[in-house]
This record gives C-alpha cells, sequence and structure tokens, in this order.
C-alpha cells in the first residue's frame, strides 16, 4: 500500500515536471509580450510584468508590417488548404475504396512524395518558380505549398475513408449512383469530419512555414507574417516584447483551431502525423 | 471470373480520370522540378546566370570543402543526439499519461501545445530564454546556484549545439507522446496481470511485455522525425545561424547559404542530391511499414504462385 502511494506521488511529480516543461517557455513568451522594452533588459527578469502594458501589440500592428503579414499567411493558407482537399480527395478515395491497377504504386508514390523533404525541392522549387515570373509573388507560393499538402492530404485522409461502412456506398449502387456521385453524395459527407481535421492540418502547414517564404518572398508586401517577424530582429538588442507579442497573435488561432480537432488528432497521429 | 476483372479495368479507368489534376499537378510542379533540378547540379549554374554543363565538378569540390564535411557531421551530431532525447522523453510521456488519473485528458492536450506551435515562434522563444544578459535560462541557473556568470548560449560550440537540441526535442516530444500513447492504449490489461502473477517486477514488465508491443510505434516515429530533423533549417539558421564558426551549421544552413548568399543554386542543389540517397532509403523502410497489409497480401500471393 505504502509503495503504491509513493508510485503515486512520484507519477504526479513527473506529469507536473512535464507540464512546466511544457508550458514555461510558453508562459515566458507571454509575459514578454506584456512588458515595456525597457522592463525586458531588467538586470534580474521579472517572473510576472511589473507594468502590464499592450504597447508592443499596438505597435507591432500598428507601427509594422505584422497585419500585412497575417493577412498574407491567411489567403495563402486558407487558398492552399481547401485547394488541396478538393484535388486530394479523390485519390484518398480511390485509394481507400477501390481495386485497380498500380493501387499500390500509386498509394506508394503518394506516401513517398509526403515524405520527401523540402531541402531536397527549394532550390528546384526556386528556379521553377523564377522562370515562371512569380518569385516575389504570393501566387509563387501558392504554387509551391500543394507539393507538401496534396501528398499530405491524400494520405492522411485515406483511413478516414476506410472507416466508412461500405454498406450505404453499395446500395447507392443498386439505386443507380454512379462512382462519381457516390464518391461526392454519400462519402463526402460521411466523411467530414476527417476532412475538416485534415484541412486544418494543411492549414496548420502553411501558416508557418519559413523555408519557401524565405527564398521566394522578397518585398514587404508580400511577405507573410514568419519573414515580418524576422524582420523585427535586428541590433544586439531586438524588441523581444514587440516579437513575443507577434509569436502570441500568430500562435492563438493555431492554438484554437488545434484544440477543436484534437480529439481526431489522437487516434490520427501514427497515422502520418503532421510535418515538421 | 471475367465480370470481376472487367469491374477492375473499369474501376482502373475511373481511379485514374478522376485523378487527372493530382497527377498532372504533382508531375508538374514536383517531379519535373526534381528532375530539372538534379540535371542543374551538373552544371554551373548561378542566381541570374547562365548555366553550363560542368559534369560532376559540384560533387567533386563538395566532397573536398571541409566545411561540407563538417555540415554533415552537425547533422549528423544533432539528428542522433535529438532522436534519441525525442524516443525516450516521448517514451516516458506516453507511460505516464497511460496511467488513469483525474485530469488526464487535459494534461495531454496541454502537453502537446508545443507540438502545435509553428515552429518558427518556438524558435524565437529560445532565442529570447537563452539571451545571454536579460534571458531567463541564464537566471534560472544563477538563482539554483548551478552557475555564477552569465553564460554566452550562442558563443561556444558545445553549448549552441545544446540549444538547437533543446528547440528540436521542445517541439518533437509530443508527436513520439502522442504516437506511442495511442499504442499503449490498446494493450490489454490482462498481459500486465499475467505478468504480474508470474512475479514480473515493474522493469521486467516494461522490457517484456509493453516494448515489445510499443517497439513499431517507436521506429515509425523515430524515422518519420529523423527525415524531419535532417531536413531542419529554421531552427538551426534562426537561433544560432550556423555559429559560432560553423559548430552548429547543418547541411541545409550549409546548401541554403551556398545556394542563396553564394548564389551557387548549382552546387547548392549538389548538397540535397548527395542526401538523396539517405532519404530514399529511410523513405522505402518507412513505406514498407506504413503499407504492411498490402505487403502481407503480395507475399501470400507470391507464395501462392510457387506452389503451382
Amino acid at each position: 500500500m505504502k509503495r503504491k502511494l509513493r508510485n503515486k506521488i512520484l507519477h504526479r511529480i513527473f506529469i507536473a515536471l512535464c507540464l512546466i516543461v511544457a508550458l514555461g517557455p510558453i508562459y515566458w513568451m507571454l509575459n514578454t509580450s506584456l512588458k515595456s522594452e525597457a522592463e525586458i533588459y531588467y538586470k534580474i527578469p521579472t517572473l510576472w510584468p511589473e507594468h502590464v502594458t499592450l504597447d508592443s501589440y499596438k505597435y507591432l500592428l500598428t507601427g509594422t508590417n505584422f497585419l500585412n503579414g497575417i493577412k498574407n499567411s491567411l489567403i495563402i493558407a486558407v487558398f492552399v488548404s481547401l485547394f488541396s482537399i478538393f484535388v486530394a480527395y479523390p485519390a484518398a478515395y480511390v485509394l481507400a475504396r477501390l481495386q485497380f491497377k498500380g493501387k499500390r504504386v500509386f498509394s506508394k508514390t503518394i506516401l513517398f512524395m509526403y515524405l520527401l523533404p523540402t531541402s531536397v525541392l527549394y532550390i528546384p522549387l526556386y528556379i521553377f518558380v523564377a522562370r515562371l515570373g512569380l518569385t516575389n509573388n504570393i501566387w509563387g507560393i501558392m504554387l509551391i505549398y500543394p507539393t507538401f499538402t496534396l501528398p499530405y492530404v491524400a494520405w492522411i485522409l485515406i483511413p478516414h475513408i476506410a472507416s466508412i461502412s461500405s454498406t450505404l456506398e453499395e446500395a447507392a449502387y443498386i439505386d443507380g449512383c454512379s462512382k462519381f456521385q457516390t464518391m461526392y453524395r454519400i462519402i463526402f459527407p460521411l466523411a467530414l469530419p476527417g476532412i475538416i481535421s485534415t484541412t486544418i492540418f494543411a492549414f496548420a502547414m502553411c501558416w508557418g512555414e519559413y523555408l519557401y517564404a524565405l527564398v521566394n518572398l522578397i518585398s514587404s508586401e508580400v511577405q507573410t507574417f514568419p519573414l515580418v517577424l524576422s524582420g523585427l530582429i535586428f541590433g544586439d538588442m531586438p524588441p523581444w516584447n514587440q516579437l513575443m507579442a507577434g509569436a502570441i497573435m500568430a500562435s492563438v488561432p493555431i492554438l484554437i483551431i488545434y484544440m477543436l480537432a484534437s480529439s481526431s488528432l489522437v487516434g490520427g497521429a501514427t497515422a502520418g502525423g503532421v510535418k515538421e | 471470373m471475367k465480370s470481376k476483372s472487367r469491374k477492375t479495368a473499369a474501376n482502373t479507368r475511373f481511379a485514374y480520370k478522376i485523378n487527372v489534376p493530382l497527377i498532372v499537378y504533382l508531375c508538374c510542379v514536383l517531379v519535373f522540378p526534381v528532375c530539372w533540378g538534379i540535371y542543374i547540379s551538373f552544371t554551373n549554374k548561378t542566381i541570374g546566370g547562365d548555366a553550363s554543363f560542368i559534369g560532376l565538378r559540384n560533387y567533386e569540390r563538395l566532397l573536398k570543402d571541409p566545411e561540407y564535411i563538417r555540415s554533415i557531421v552537425n547533422t549528423l551530431k544533432f539528428t542522433v543526439i535529438s532522436i534519441l532525447a525525442k524516443t525516450l522523453l516521448g517514451t516516458a510521456m506516453a507511460m505516464a499519461l497511460n496511467v488513469d488519473f483525474k485530469g488526464r485528458n487535459i494534461c495531454r492536450a496541454l502537453l502537446m501545445i508545443p507540438w502545435t506551435l509553428p515552429n518558427i515562434v518556438v524558435v524565437y522563444n529560445w532565442r529570447w530564454i537563452f539571451d545571454a544578459n536579460s534571458g531567463i535560462a541564464n537566471h534560472l541557473l544563477k538563482s539554483l546556484g548551478l552557475i555564477d556568470k552569465n553564460l554566452v548560449w550562442f558563443g561556444s560550440a558545445g553549448l549552441a549545439m545544446l540549444t538547437i537540441i533543446i528547440a528540436n526535442v521542445w517541439r518533437g516530444t509530443p508527436f513520439f507522446g502522442i504516437s506511442i500513447l495511442a499504442k499503449l492504449q490498446t494493450i490489454s490489461d490482462s498481459y500486465y496481470e499475467a505478468a504480474q502473477i508470474d512475479g514480473a517486477n515493474a522493469l521486467q514488465r516494461f522490457l517484456y511485455v509493453t516494448l515489445p508491443e510499443i517497439k513499431d510505434v517507436i521506429i515509425l516515429s523515430a524515422m518519420m522525425s529523423t527525415i524531419w530533423t535532417i531536413n531542419e533549417f529554421e531552427t538551426v539558421w534562426l537561433l544560432t545561424g550556423g555559429g559560432p564558426n560553423g559548430s552548429t551549421e547543418v547541411m541545409n544552413v550549409y546548401s541554403y547559404k551556398t545556394a542563396m548568399r553564394s548564389m551557387q543554386l548549382g552546387r547548392g542543389i549538389a548538397v540535397s542530391v548527395l542526401a538523396l540517397p539517405v532519404f530514399i532509403l529511410l523513405i522505402s523502410l518507412l513505406t514498407r511499414r506504413m503499407l504492411p497489409e498490402e505487403e502481407g497480401m503480395q507475399k501470400k500471393r507470391r507464395l501462392g504462385r510457387g506452389r503451382k
């Protein structure tokens, strides 16, 4: 009995430690964003802001290009994730539902493309986009991002579609529905929870993307928020309160939609995870 | 039998017809640029310059460049240590969350947060935490009495490597944790009960009951994470910039500097092409693991053929 109690206490301590390590840095982010520029450079850091101020948020939103960066990121992420769902859904459908020639090669190719890292792709795609005259243009980035979202969406959707019972589909066939109709009118609505959570993950992948944006977007009016944030850093004493305010503002929307989708996240993590 | 093959033929036609947009898109924007890129790695293409064929010269120069070799060594160091740490911590996290306790669901959701944040946000946060003068890391270590002078985290090779590993591990561990946890929850309690009756202690239960069950998912997570970690760019670029003196310059930072700063596009791609065999090996090992069902079916079919 004593041992059981000891184990219980050790377990709670370990959980508490995990929580501190996971959330401490996030608290520090929030804490810094609420401080004045003078206070962040105090000799002894204050664990709670002496004077809570929203100045850094105000300055970021009015005095910098941040809002424009958020707008660009939003346009790109919404467009690319919706595009990816509509183009990749048929692939997931046929891989989950039909027997056809070359199925294995097809699914292998999709998985291969999903796992292929950006480091292999970013220079060739930079040249490709430059040839099309789309460097420094949002459209150039919107052309590039589906190279990772399309295979990702197709791959992640397969188990969601496969888990839907096939009886409804058979009934639809008997009633004279074509494959096309079954795919969009029967299965699509049933797979909607999975489709929505996959769209969210695709959105998140585009939202914080840095390397492609860094290479392709140069002038301030087309930059996404990661580039605007890194643009704030210059000199020896960067305005960390503003940077952290930007970090908080960029994280909150993602956190909210993740929490909403978290039920499917738990089951789906091993099925493919989210690309880093 | 005949109608079945006719059905498959109809399915085949439908499957490819409906996926024309996807196939065309990926061929144009993924396959074609990669093939073109591989060709360019055999030329002296620069940004804004013309390309002429120079054979294997880019590769020869790379392999003779000590900076390139160092970047590969750094990548290996960074990847191996990060993956080991993420595997150990992720397993521990999963085991702790597999115990039933009050508030378990909320703890699980909170522990996932690092993984959901945009990486750029995480990286800047660590850069601020490890700031030499006003960073909280130095302050905490000082008040614990572990150091008496501020450490210049990004100023020495060992510490700089440690910071990029910490940033990577902090964000990557929940992926391992949640993947392993999903598997742990499928292990039946009766296994543990049986082991306990046989007199197995906690360590033995872990080694002989838990570990064999979660081995596959650990390997899978570790391989996926390895691909992502070798591929890491912004964590290093925005945290240390590859410094001090190139001690944290990983492969991607080297390729970025070569291609975008020195404008040697051809040589920059050659760096990626040299890494390609490693990626292909990892990816094909992964695909084999992630498509096990069909693999089994094929094996059966092959066996059947053999018997005939």
